[in-house]
């Protein structure tokens, strides 16, 4: 999933790799965690960039969007009708990512009580 | 006090993370049905979007053969299992597939063609076969296209290809000044034709199509090779040709603007990143099933890019 869209580099799953490394994962399981957390950035990206495109133009948006995901045009093309677009993205994304970092506390936390034995 | 059951990682992570991406599915068709309803029944596959949650939502509420694509709609709509689509070729009916695009329903015609007409497995196609496929392209392209041109031909013309990087354009050039897929990089060397042009004041938009729609082939294994490198080497660059996804009906025309992939790569051919994505093979794996033949055309009066 890496580097293929034009919002990556608003992306910082550090943390959310930090809580994975304390759980006992297979690779490919822990792969599977991350496509989810990527394919739900990119629902909520589309449907951000959707809410504030004028209609007229979602559909050159998202046919765009879908030949060429990593275009530099596309950002360049969105910052033209949204303003602000690459901190209020930033802000969508972040709080996605907020979103599966309470999961993974929550996860985390139920498993110390059971290794305490509360 | 009752023992608790220790909770597996994966699963219980698994399940909260895939509801959380249900509820972005959700929240996005639930806000954009008319858009995303109205974009897919006009044929365009949306794979960017393509996650089970939202194939499971939109299949729900869309109709239509062309919408019920298991993994990628395109390869669905282009995939000769589909009873509609073996249903519909050749007398494909436009009328049949609701605002269908003409253009969805040529690749699914030509793939389904395509299909009857080449063998199994990735080959050097035989007379016959390379007579049914040059009807087929130039019937369904509007080209003039063969594995043969003027006596040459290469090792093959059904093979696998390969995503490659950009080529250096002109002495000095450098991937920044490259327009488009920056991301894929540019190969250390030039390539084995050397530069498109011999200055960037000389580089023209022809040039930069040449680039951006160039072809490896394997010329070092083209038949009479060794006993005409330099002819041969001269015929071959930048030569105008034509590859088509064989899966999913996509096409580009393009030129020969380098030698490879090494052989041990089991790949025949390897394409620019715009190639590659023309030919819808720039994801996953990037690699796929093509066919690659010569564009006849004298005239240069067909364009680079994709069909």
């Amino acid at each position: 999933m890496t580097d293929r869209y034009f919002y990556q580099h608003l992306i910082d799953l550090n943390e959310i790799h930090n809580l994975l490394n304390q759980v006992e994962l297979e690779e490919s399981e822990r792969q599977k965690l991350l496509d989810t957390i990527h394919h739900t950035i990119h629902l909520e990206v589309v449907k951000f960039v959707l809410d504030e495109l004028p209609k007229d133009q979602h559909h050159e948006f998202l046919a765009t969007y879908d030949k060429r995901p990593t275009d530099n045009g596309i950002i360049v093309f969105l910052r033209r009708s949204i303003t602000n677009l690459d901190h209020r993205l930033q802000h969508i994304i972040h709080q996605v990512v907020s979103d599966f970092k309470d999961t993974l506390h929550d996860y985390l936390r139920s498993s110390e009580e059971y290794l305490a034995g509360i | 006090m009752p023992k608790k059951k220790k909770i597996s990682g994966f699963s219980y992570l698994d399940k909260r993370f895939v509801a959380r991406h249900k509820k972005a599915a959700q929240k996005l068709i639930e806000a954009h049905r008319p858009t995303i309803d109205h974009v897919l029944k006009a044929g365009q596959p949306l794979k960017q979007l393509q996650t089970e949650s939202f194939k499971l939502l939109t299949a729900s509420a869309i109709s239509g053969a062309l919408l019920l694509a298991p993994m990628n709609p395109l390869a669905k709509l282009t995939t000769p299992t589909n009873e509609n689509v073996l249903n519909i070729e050749p007398q494909l009916n436009k009328d049949d597939i609701p605002e269908a695009k003409p253009d969805a329903i040529r690749k699914t015609l030509i793939v389904r063609q395509l299909t009857d007409a080449l063998p199994t497995k990735v080959q050097k196609l035989n007379s016959s076969q390379r007579e049914q496929v040059d009807r087929i392209i130039n019937q369904r392209l509007q080209i003039s296209a063969s594995s043969n041109l003027d006596g040459h031909e290469l090792n093959t013309d059904y093979g696998y290809i390969g995503y490659e990087q950009h080529l250096f354009r002109y002495p000095g050039d450098s991937i920044a000044d490259h327009d488009e897929m920056r991301l894929a990089g540019i190969a250390p060397k030039r390539g084995a034709f050397g530069y498109f042009t011999s200055s960037r004041t000389s580089f023209s938009e022809q040039d930069k199509l040449k680039e951006k729609y160039y072809f490896a082939v394997q010329t070092f294994k083209a038949p009479g090779w060794r006993e005409n490198v330099y002819q041969l080497k001269e015929w071959f660059k930048f030569r105008k040709v034509v590859a088509i996804n064989t899966k999913t009906g996509d096409a580009v025309v393009g030129v020969i603007g380098d030698a490879g992939p090494a052989v041990w790569t089991g790949k025949q051919f390897g394409g620019s990143p715009e190639a590659m994505a023309a030919l819808n093979l720039d994801k996953g794996s990037r690699k796929g099933e093509v066919l690659l033949l010569f564009v006849n055309d004298p005239n240069n009066e067909v364009a680079l890019g994709p069909l």
